[in-house]
């Protein structure tokens, strides 16, 4: 009995520190990107992609508005259901399995590349976490991570 | 990311929970002091208690805990460098940590990060998450859109 209090306790605590909603992106960057030339290379079909100076672009298309620099994005937030960040991550790392040496030589070549976590929480205290096993996959693959944190309620901008 | 998603204040926070937990022991298994321990049943102070009037200073701890910070030991807002300097000072210490895992201990970094922004931007270099994995400690951010307080009992 104490111990299913204890369970109730831990899940209402999530509930409240969890994010209402979350996604993990997959992202490079670089002024000289052709998205066709990455979409070969890794053999992956991107979330997103576009070249720099194309206007309209990213996921708001917004008009009149020219990207500064080419993007080639993967994203969870089309694929995976649930609000549990370490499921996207983890979906995300498993479409690039075997691809570190490529990420290597785009990072040597001057490409940008990262992983960003959208985290919305509607509370004042939220909680990302990683495990061991999440951290080991993203530095065997030379990324890094950062969790894009908007806390109670504010207004997310899409990257 | 820019200087308004970065924190007001962060902190790293090594935690080691245990019923039968012996601070003593710890201490000599790592050759560090920490910053708080206690066994089972101590009266350990709470955290913060002036902030809510009818709570009590001081409870009955429920399980022993061994906390190590950098809190007053690394001078920055770069979280990446608390978590350097806890990983500094567990350096060599990985098998005795998953020792400890075995034996049903909870270890965990938590990273306090208070922020006077509604957008804050924790990240890890795969360098930094590679040392953790390598000692096996799971990190998690403890995010609050607040002042900075003591959260050194907490959890």
């Amino acid at each position: 009995m104490q111990q299913s209090e204890e369970l109730l306790e831990d899940r209402t605590l999530e509930r409240a520190t969890g994010p209402e909603r979350v996604r993990a992106t997959f992202r490079i960057y670089h002024p000289d990107l052709e998205p066709e030339k990455l979409t070969e290379l890794l053999e992956i079909t991107p979330s997103i992609s576009w070249r720099s100076g194309e206007d309209s672009y990213g996921w708001r298309k917004r008009p009149g508005f020219k990207a500064p620099s080419g993007a080639w994005l993967l994203s969870s937030r089309t694929v995976m259901r649930g609000n549990n960040a370490s499921a996207h991550i983890d979906w995300l790392l498993d479409q690039l399995t075997g691809k570190a040496n490529m990420i290597k030589e785009l990072q040597n070549r001057g490409f940008m590349i990262d992983v960003v976590v959208g985290w919305h929480a509607t509370s004042w205290n939220t909680t990302p976490s990683l495990s061991p096993d999440l951290m080991r996959r993203l530095g065997k693959l030379n990324l890094p991570i950062w969790f894009d944190v908007y806390l109670f309620g504010s207004e997310e901008h899409e990257i | 990311m820019n200087f308004e998603t970065q924190p007001q204040e962060t902190y790293a926070t090594l935690r080691i929970y245990h019923a039968q937990l012996e601070p003593e022991q710890l201490t000599a298994l790592f050759e560090i002091k920490p910053t708080m321990a206690w066994k089972m049943g101590d009266q350990i102070a709470v955290a913060d208690s002036e902030k809510h009037n009818n709570a009590p200073s001081s409870v009955d701890a429920q399980t022993g805990g061994w906390l190590l910070s950098s809190k007053h030991s690394v001078r920055s807002t770069d979280a990446m460098k608390h978590i350097d300097w806890v990983a500094n000072q567990l350096a060599n210490h990985g098998s005795s940590i998953h020792k400890l895992q075995q034996a049903g201990y909870t270890v965990d970094l938590v990273v306090a990060w208070f922020s006077d922004s509604w957008n804050t931007c924790p990240a890890l270099t795969p360098e930094l998450m590679l040392r953790l994995a390598n000692l096996r400690i799971p990190l998690w951010f403890d995010v609050y859109l607040d002042k900075p307080m003591d959260l050194s009992v907490l959890g």
